[in-house]
């Protein structure tokens, strides 16, 4: 189907999201994946991921609380969906089926 | 430290353009984002990321304006789309002349466009072209300028001028390739140097660019001349048999390389290349020959703070080459590759030339056409647009919102260009064989679709899109609706007219501009076939004798044709006609005062040169074949010497030409050898045997007009009986003409777009006119009922535009003689600006008006007042 394709950085995303349960936005997402992975990342383009995502139904999203610093704010959370924890698990079950196929290197 | 907040000119740029419905969650986001940033690495950086963030927010679907119309009205879009279709059927008179009018202006533009960028992509597709420099060789005593200088130059000027990276020479020659019995002349042969192909880029099709011109006797063919002499490309290794007339020898060529056919948009033009080391025997001496002009040669120079080194010690090169003073009157001139095409009017030489101030011109009437087209585009859809108040204050009473209304006009306009453009591009599809045909240029279909095209169509397209929907959009909106509605329509219309005057009045000052131009250039050309020149050109053939071994035999072959019936007289002599004269001597007199020489062109003549002529000897007498002193000690000299000499009598006169003193028997008439770009200059006419370098190399004909095919016939024949080399000749009248291409591509070019220009300003005149017409229909009816004669109702509607046209008379002419006079500048002989043509343009402007306006005028005068009494 077209359009269900997760990219790499999407499936960091989603997992984040997935990790981070009822505290998932953009900020907590790229900080998550900041610390995680050492790599940089700009706040749109997780925004920018998580919009996509959630075109995809592998999120949903719902309107939530304030802090201090967001000058009250209201924030956009995400939640993953049974659609999104489904993909996330086939993209495990290929990786592993694959890496229990891969030859003995010695480097 | 202290947390403050993210600059606030930041936040707004994303307040402005970001979506209500995003704004909340993404500016909150990003504030903690700064914050924490801020925490970290300082704020500073946090600042500068912040406005990175905004930035890199900016997503289509995000974007105010757009969110707003996907929420609104899809379907009043579709509305929009009916209405411009009702309206552009309703008016379709109005419709078609605007469409037919800015089609025609973009077409005018995109063919001019077309013609200005080829001119300006000469010489520019050889890599590194910046680097590369043709040699102009240059007399700083008298500023001549030449392409072709001595071979003798590059051996003493590669360790003189380290800084040139490479020097490579093109010698063109006059060669015969034998094919069985057959020989073929070629003039588009060249001896090159073994660099010569690795310096250029030509595209090289097969053999090896580096050393193709290394070895002797190896010749380099283009893909037209391998296909036209072995009927394939594959051809290295294959032996051409050719024949070199000025060396006088033969050579068996081994093809070393095929390239390429040259592009057209090169100034470096030939078909063969032979390889310069076949020369030496032939031609070696002429390494020693500094006065002898053969080559065109080019440097490689890659620095350009080495350029201004390399200048410096031109004078210095040349003084110590030839002696102390050498320099004053020896030089060259480092002409950038780029220039070489366009800026290059002051040089002789057999190479074709554009010319810069053509371009300028070129462009500059673009620049009139396409302001006409696009005033008159915004004239007529604003005239049309004051009609619409009703419909605009019934949407806005619906409410309709400012930006709708705004939208509406703008699609209306944008569809309307659109159509414009797909008109304007196919016509120019259409057209450009004939353009290229017109303007003598070869110009593919594909020109059209290059980018710099499209970018300037594109520029274009925007720029009247935006001009010509921003002033019905402001108008409709500025109203108040209810006033409309009650059927006040003066809201709509003040203010506007002095604007929809001043617009006709640019456009008509353009094309009286135009018509007064053109009328110059023309009488400039008049001039140029009608101009006393001193000799009689019509039926005088010029055969040109190239081959050397010939040149002995030039007596004997005159004698012959001599007898061949309709000839009626026949002479040789050193110059061709017509000529560039390039063979300079120093000149001075008995009693001139001082030894300074003046610069003098040398023409060896025969007996009967100025008789067959027809040119006037003034004083003194023609050479006489029975005085033996004449051939030897005797010369003739032209008014042009004579006036500088300040003689009055040639009593015992004498002159020095290089050192030989000479008696002067004779003045003769100044006769145009060269076009009327340049004057006469001084010239002397002396008799030389055969043999020298200034020998007679040219026999010209005056035939009798009648039998002429059967006399050239029998002319091929004598001239068969004495040399292998085809027959070629030219008609002198002819030859002069082809002078003028230049000036008479402008003067097609500019008799067209004068067209166009006149074209552009009837169609605004005539919607003037009409919509002056209807706007004032009541008061004109009311004046009829009231009895009022056409006559009087003519001159209201006609006195607006006798002021209109006054003061663009006062504009356009004065314009016109400033440019034409620096046009005129170019040319030795100028036809005199006067008021006659400038009476003529006013009265064919004028003619123009009564015709376009008054047929409109006599419409309205004439209708029936109660048509437009009983409306309301």
């Amino acid at each position: 189907m077209k359009g269900t394709h997760l990219g790499e950085f999407e499936e960091l995303v989603l997992l984040t999201s997935a990790l981070l349960i009822n505290t998932a936005y953009s900020v907590t997402i790229a900080d998550e994946i900041e610390k995680q992975t050492n790599r940089n990342v700009t706040l749109s383009t997780v925004h920018t991921a998580l919009y996509r995502l959630e075109k995809k139904g592998y999120v949903e999203s719902y309107m939530g609380g304030t802090t201090q610093d967001r000058g009250g704010r209201r924030k956009r959370l995400y939640r993953i969906t049974a659609n999104g924890f489904d993909v996330l698990n086939q993209a495990k079950d290929i990786r592993n089926r694959m890496w229990s196929m891969m030859p003995d290197y010695k480097f | 430290m202290k947390s403050t907040k993210p600059p606030g000119w930041i936040d707004k740029l994303l307040e402005w353009y970001c979506s209500d419905q995003y704004l909340e969650e993404i500016q909150g986001d990003l504030h903690e984002w700064y914050f924490r940033r801020e925490r970290k690495s300082g704020r500073f950086k946090a600042r500068l990321f912040y406005l990175y963030d905004v930035i890199a927010y900016f997503r289509l679907f995000r974007i105010k304006k757009l969110d707003n119309m996907e929420n609104g009205n899809n379907l009043l879009l579709i509305s929009y789309l009916k209405m411009t279709v009702r309206q552009f059927k309703r008016n379709l008179r109005y419709s078609i002349m605007n469409t037919t009018g800015l089609a025609v202006g973009i077409l005018s533009t995109l063919l001019i466009s077309l013609y200005i960028l080829d001119e300006l992509s000469y010489d520019r597709f050889h890599q590194d072209y910046q680097e590369i420099y043709r040699l102009v060789k240059h007399n700083p005593s008298n500023g001549s300028q030449a392409d072709s200088n001595p071979s003798a130059w590059k051996k003493p000027m590669t360790p003189f001028f380290p800084e040139i990276r490479e020097h490579t020479r093109l010698g063109q020659d006059v060669v015969v390739i034998k094919e069985g019995d057959n020989n073929y002349l070629e003039d588009g042969f060249n001896w090159a140097d073994a660099n010569f192909m690795s310096f250029f880029s030509f595209e090289v099709l097969s053999g090896d660019r580096e050393t193709m011109l290394t070895a002797p006797n190896s010749i380099v063919l283009t893909r037209a001349k391998a296909m036209r002499y072995f009927g394939k490309l594959d051809v290295v290794g294959e032996l051409l048999p050719i024949k070199v007339y000025d060396g006088n020898k033969d050579f068996v060529m081994q093809v070393s390389g095929v390239i390429e056919d040259i592009p057209r948009n090169s100034h470096i033009q030939f078909d063969l290349l032979g390889s310069m080391s076949t020369t030496t025997e032939m031609y070696g001496e002429f390494d020693q020959y500094w006065n002898f002009n053969w080559v065109q040669s080019y440097v490689r120079i890659p620095s350009e703070a080495d350029m201004e080194k390399v200048k410096a010690k031109v004078p210095a090169f040349f003084d110590e080459q030839l002696g102390q003073t050498a320099s004053a009157s020896q030089g060259i001139i480092f002409q950038p590759l780029s220039r070489v095409r366009l800026h290059s009017k002051e040089v002789t030489g057999r190479m074709a030339k554009g010319d810069i101030n053509y371009i300028y011109l070129f462009g500059f009437v673009a620049l009139l056409i396409l302001l006409a087209a696009s005033i008159n585009y915004v004239n007529l859809t604003t005239a049309k647009s004051t009609k619409r108040g009703k419909e605009v204050g019934m949407r806005k009473v619906f409410g309709a919102v400012r930006r709708q209304v705004v939208l509406q006009f703008y699609m209306e306009c944008g569809l309307q260009l659109m159509l414009a453009f797909v008109i304007a591009i196919s016509a120019a599809l259409l057209l450009l064989p004939s353009f290229s045909y017109l303007v003598e240029k070869q110009m593919a279909l594909g020109d059209l679709f290059q980018w710099p095209v499209l970018a300037v169509m594109g520029g274009l397209f925007l720029l009247i899109f935006l001009l010509s929907g921003i002033y019905p959009a402001m108008v409709m909106n500025r109203f108040k609706p209810i006033q409309v509605l009650k059927g006040n329509l003066s809201v709509l219309t003040q203010g506007s007219s002095w604007l929809r005057k001043g617009q006709v009045l640019v456009q008509f000052a353009i094309a009286t501009f135009l018509i007064s131009s053109t009328l110059i250039v023309l009488k400039q050309m008049k001039l140029f076939s009608s101009h006393d020149v001193g000799f009689t050109a019509e039926q005088l053939i010029n055969i040109p004798v190239d081959d050397r071994g010939l040149q002995q035999k030039l007596m004997v072959i005159k004698n012959r044709m001599e007898r061949v019936p309709g000839v009626n007289a026949i002479t040789a002599t050193g110059e061709a006609l017509p000529s560039a004269m390039n063979n300079t001597l120093g000149f001075t007199w008995e009693g001139k005062g001082d030894d300074d020489m003046l610069p003098i062109l040398a023409v060896s003549i025969d007996y009967d040169f100025f008789t067959t002529l027809e040119t006037e000897v003034v004083l003194g007498r023609n050479y006489d074949a029975g005085l033996a002193t004449d051939s030897a000690n005797s010369v003739l000299i032209n008014e042009a010497a004579y006036k500088l000499t300040g003689w009055t009598d040639l009593n015992d006169k004498r002159i020095d030409i290089d050192g030989e003193k000479r008696t002067v028997i004779g003045v003769v008439e100044n006769y145009n050898y060269n076009s009327l770009h340049t004057d006469v200059a001084a010239v002397v006419y002396t008799l030389t045997a055969p043999g020298r370098r200034m020998s007679p190399d040219n026999l010209i004909l005056r035939m009798e007009p009648a039998g002429l095919s059967a006399a050239l016939n029998e002319l091929d024949e004598v001239w068969s009986g004495f040399s292998d080399q085809p027959f070629d000749f030219s008609f002198v009248d002819q030859s002069f003409a082809r002078l003028y291409g230049n000036e008479q591509r402008f003067t097609r070019v500019v008799i067209g777009f004068a067209g166009v220009g006149v074209f552009l300003a009837i169609l605004g005149l005539v919607s003037l006119v009409s919509f002056t017409a209807e706007r004032k229909s009541k008061e004109i009816s009311i004046h009829k009922v009231l009895g009022a004669s056409k006559g009087v109702i003519l001159t209201k509607v006609g006195k607006q535009f006798i002021q209109i046209f006054l003061a663009s008379v006062v504009i356009g002419l004065p314009l016109s003689r400033l440019a034409m006079e620096q046009w005129l500048q170019g040319f030795a002989y100028r036809t005199e600006v006067n008021w006659v043509v400038f009476l003529v343009s006013a009265l064919i402007a004028v003619s123009i008006v009564l015709g376009s306006i008054g047929w409109q005028a006599l419409r309205v005068a004439g209708s029936n007042p109660v048509k437009y009494l009983s409306d309301h």
